[in-house]
């Protein structure tokens, strides 16, 4: 009976754990450099 | 199918003046060489602030109204557009409707025989998500030789039917093209970049039409998706879209980003394009600029992102202020 409620409390751990990561995102790739220019001369022509 | 931006002189109706309806009518009532806007709404009261505010560049809609080369812009709840399209559509109207409920959506795409039928344009999705989107994710494919995945991401909402749409969008789920078949989102979400001031954003799965309507007019790319993120947590949990309505500024910044990756000359290349607007505000003008050239149109239905060059629509955009960015790397 303790091991399940063992094994329970580390599932519902291992959840929140989960659960925080995936509100906090998995990252994604910053851009290191450039920027964003807007659109204009020949690439609207 | 290319647009030309030109005006004509085919009546336009805006039917539905909520934040982006009287929108639609402000950006039809500045264009030149058009006839008055007619304006249908339930709210008559809208129609009044609406001919107070624009003069006599627009008036109410009336039966005398009731003609078959009209263009009607369909900027109402969800619910309403299917049923309205499918009338205006028999009557020999062209149709440009607003819908961004990826149900709505493919809806509106079955109407093909009707609009065959009455030898009508419907197009759907031209509002920022979809509209703007994927107008940007052709023109963007249009720069690659192939392409081989389009990624959308966007954050943001207009009024108040927007914001409840959006709220549904994040908490929902609508499928994707990968690998050359409709599959479910993967869940999580990640970082997005999206230029100032929205910067970056936690986008994830959404309800969102892209899909649907990008794999229409790019049909050989493998990969589609699209993302929706949260420019705050006032869209999330019960009550939000009341909490956001109540706030002094009930429409901030939204963003829409397309990345889109393939082959150029033989190299691996990757083109992103994004767009920073009040959502509302973009989406009247794609509407409007949308509308004014229905004209040109095969008969049938199509979405913005049939439309084979973009550039004269993503120009008169910005010459209407609803300006495209390029991230361009250091090199």
């Amino acid at each position: 009976m303790r091991a399940l409620r063992r094994a329970a409390a580390a599932m519902a751990l291992a959840g929140l754990v989960g659960a925080v990561l995936r509100l906090r995102g998995t990252g994604g790739q910053p851009p290191q450099n450039g920027g964003w220019r807007e659109l204009s001369g020949d690439e609207l022509r | 199918m290319t647009f030309t931006v030109i005006a004509n002189e085919r009546p336009f109706v805006v039917d539905g003046l909520g934040a982006v309806g009287m929108r639609v009518a402000r950006e039809l009532a500045a264009t030149p060489d058009i006839p008055p806007v007619l304006l249908r709404s339930q709210h008559t009261e809208r129609i009044a602030v609406a001919v107070d505010s624009l003069g006599d560049r627009v008036r109410r809609w009336a039966d005398e109204d009731d003609r078959p080369d009209a263009t009607v812009v369909i900027a109402r709840e969800a619910a309403a557009h299917v049923p309205l399209a499918r009338r205006h559509l028999e009557a020999g109207r062209n149709v440009v409707s607003c819908a961004d409920d990826p149900d709505v959506v493919r809806q509106l795409l079955d109407l093909e025989d009707v609009a065959c039928a009455s030898e009508s344009t419907l197009v759907v999705g031209a509002a920022f998500s979809p509209g703007l989107s994927c107008l940007l994710a052709r023109h963007a494919a249009n720069a690659l030789s192939s392409v081989t995945s389009v990624r959308i991401a966007m954050v943001g909402a207009g009024g108040a039917r927007c914001v409840a749409r959006r709220a549904e969008a994040v908490g929902g789920v609508a499928p994707v093209w990968r690998d050359g078949a409709w599959d479910t989102p993967s869940p999580g979400t990640e970082l997005v970049w999206f230029p100032d001031p929205v910067q970056a954003l936690d986008v994830g799965p959404g309800a969102l039409a892209e899909p649907l309507l990008v794999h229409r007019g790019l049909p050989d790319v493998p990969t589609i998706t699209a993302f929706v993120g949260q420019p705050d947590r006032s869209l999330a949990g019960r009550g939000a879209v009341a909490r956001l309505l109540r706030r002094s500024h009930p429409e901030p910044v939204g963003a829409v980003r397309v990345e889109v990756v393939g082959e150029r000359d033989g190299e691996e290349a990757m083109v992103v394009y994004a767009a920073v607007d009040r959502p509302a505000v973009a989406a009247a003008a794609v509407a409007a600029v949308t509308a004014l050239n229905t004209g040109e149109l095969a008969a049938g239905v199509t979405s913005l992102a049939e439309v084979s060059d973009p550039v004269p629509l993503l120009r008169e955009l910005a010459r209407r202020g609803v300006k495209a960015a390029t991230f361009e790397p250091a090199t």
